[in-house]
């Protein structure tokens, strides 16, 4: 069969392609973080977060609300 | 003033713990369980004495007892001369309730109808925050929490039944466990997922305040117990359901701006029953409430009852800064 004499260098050219698509894979996923990262960093440092509310919320009924 | 306590249940027993605290009120009470009323009599020694199940010779009767037997027994008082305090929550027993209306005014006798938790004080909350506006356009009730066992069993009985919504003046039918909303009550209540659920609250609101373009009240349920709803209860209620709240959110107009006040009561829902309808009985023997059978939104002007409640420390609040927040 064919595989017999050209196995070796099917072999090593599978094995090129995989490691070339994983390499891709890994690019794209360090590309993705590092995008997610920077706008992160981008929200976190230029967001408008601030305080929460100290005044508003639940206020016990009292004396001069009951009158 | 002679007060006979109908039913000894969670809310029951406390309230007649509260009412044979006071010098004026001469208290019968009356159960069908025979262990228990023989118990709670043992308890209060000489301050207590047994009487029939509509209360005979007492001058208010209050019905504390599980749903379904409370216009029978209101009709009873009546005939027999007494006011009636009605704690029943189901929509059922509250409609008819306010039937006795008519034979109420003629006997010159009160029927308070939904005396408790919710509807109840919610009914007193709503009047007061309404009372502080120029028109009332839409009021939003929600309840967190059960008493006893008896007020348990109404919350399921109630999330498998359709509500009834006032809007834009007709009553709309909702599915009981539909409407999903977050809510958010005080702690320690906190953020629940509230539902519809058969609730009488807007059916006596509504009478009060029929210009209203929306009337409708919603209950606390956890996923689990708005999907086994359709079923029987599959363990028993506990004795006391444990801290609960009530919130209402009424909107309109006041000097000609858009408002909208929150206010909202957390306690244990069989407390803060009993505590509204032993103020209820008090206003009754002062003979300070109008004839006829009405929640308490007409019974009387809520501060007389709110004021009493606050002082003895059930706790009221107030949500403020709901307009900055929003925006």
């Amino acid at each position: 069969m064919a595989t017999t004499r050209d196995g070796p260098r099917n072999v090593a050219a599978v094995a090129e392609l995989a490691s070339g698509i994983m390499f891709t894979l890994i690019r794209r996923v360090a590309a993705a973080l590092s995008m997610a990262g920077m706008v992160a960093a981008l929200f976190r440092i230029r967001g408008r977060g601030g305080v929460p509310p100290q005044t508003d919320g639940w206020r016990e009924v009292a004396g001069p609300d009951l009158r | 003033m002679r007060v006979a306590v109908i039913g000894l249940g969670t809310t029951g027993s406390q309230l007649a713990r509260l009412l044979r605290l006071s010098d004026q009120i001469e208290l019968s009470i009356y159960d069908t369980n025979k262990k228990r009323l023989t118990a709670v009599l043992a308890e209060f020694a000489d301050s207590a004495s047994p009487c029939g199940p509509s209360g005979e010779g007492a001058d208010v009767v209050v019905l504390a007892t599980p749903a379904g037997a409370h216009v029978e027994l209101a009709g009873q008082a009546l005939t027999n001369g007494a006011h009636v305090v009605s704690l029943g929550d189901s929509v059922q027993d509250v409609t008819n309730l306010l039937l006795l209306d008519r034979k109420a005014r003629s006997l010159h006798l009160s029927v308070a109808v939904g005396a408790g938790f919710a509807p109840g004080l919610t009914c007193l909350l709503v009047r007061h925050a309404a009372d502080a506006l120029d028109e009332v356009v839409e009021i939003a009730i929600a309840k967190a929490g059960t008493g006893g066992p008896a007020c348990a069993r109404q919350h399921h009985r109630a999330m498998k039944t359709d509500a009834t919504d006032w809007i834009d003046g007709h009553w709309v039918a909702r599915r009981g466990g539909s409407a999903r909303d977050l809510l958010w009550f005080p702690p320690p209540i906190g953020a629940r997922d509230a539902y519809k659920a058969a609730l009488p609250s807007p059916l006596l609101l509504q009478r009060r305040y029929p210009q209203a373009t929306r009337i409708a009240a919603r209950v606390t349920a956890t996923r689990r117990d708005r999907l086994t709803s359709r079923l029987p209860m599959l363990r028993p209620p506990h004795v006391d359901g444990g801290p609960g709240a009530v919130r209402v959110e009424v909107r309109g107009r006041r000097d000609g701006q858009f408002e909208t006040l929150v206010y909202a009561v957390m306690e244990h829902p069989s407390v803060a029953a009993a505590a509204v309808a032993a103020e209820v009985v008090n206003l009754l023997g002062r003979g300070q409430a109008p004839s006829g059978a009405m929640g308490l939104c007409e019974l009387a002007d809520p501060l007389t009852i709110l004021q009493p409640l606050v002082a003895n420390g059930i706790q009221a609040v107030t949500f403020v800064g709901a307009a900055s927040s929003v925006t």
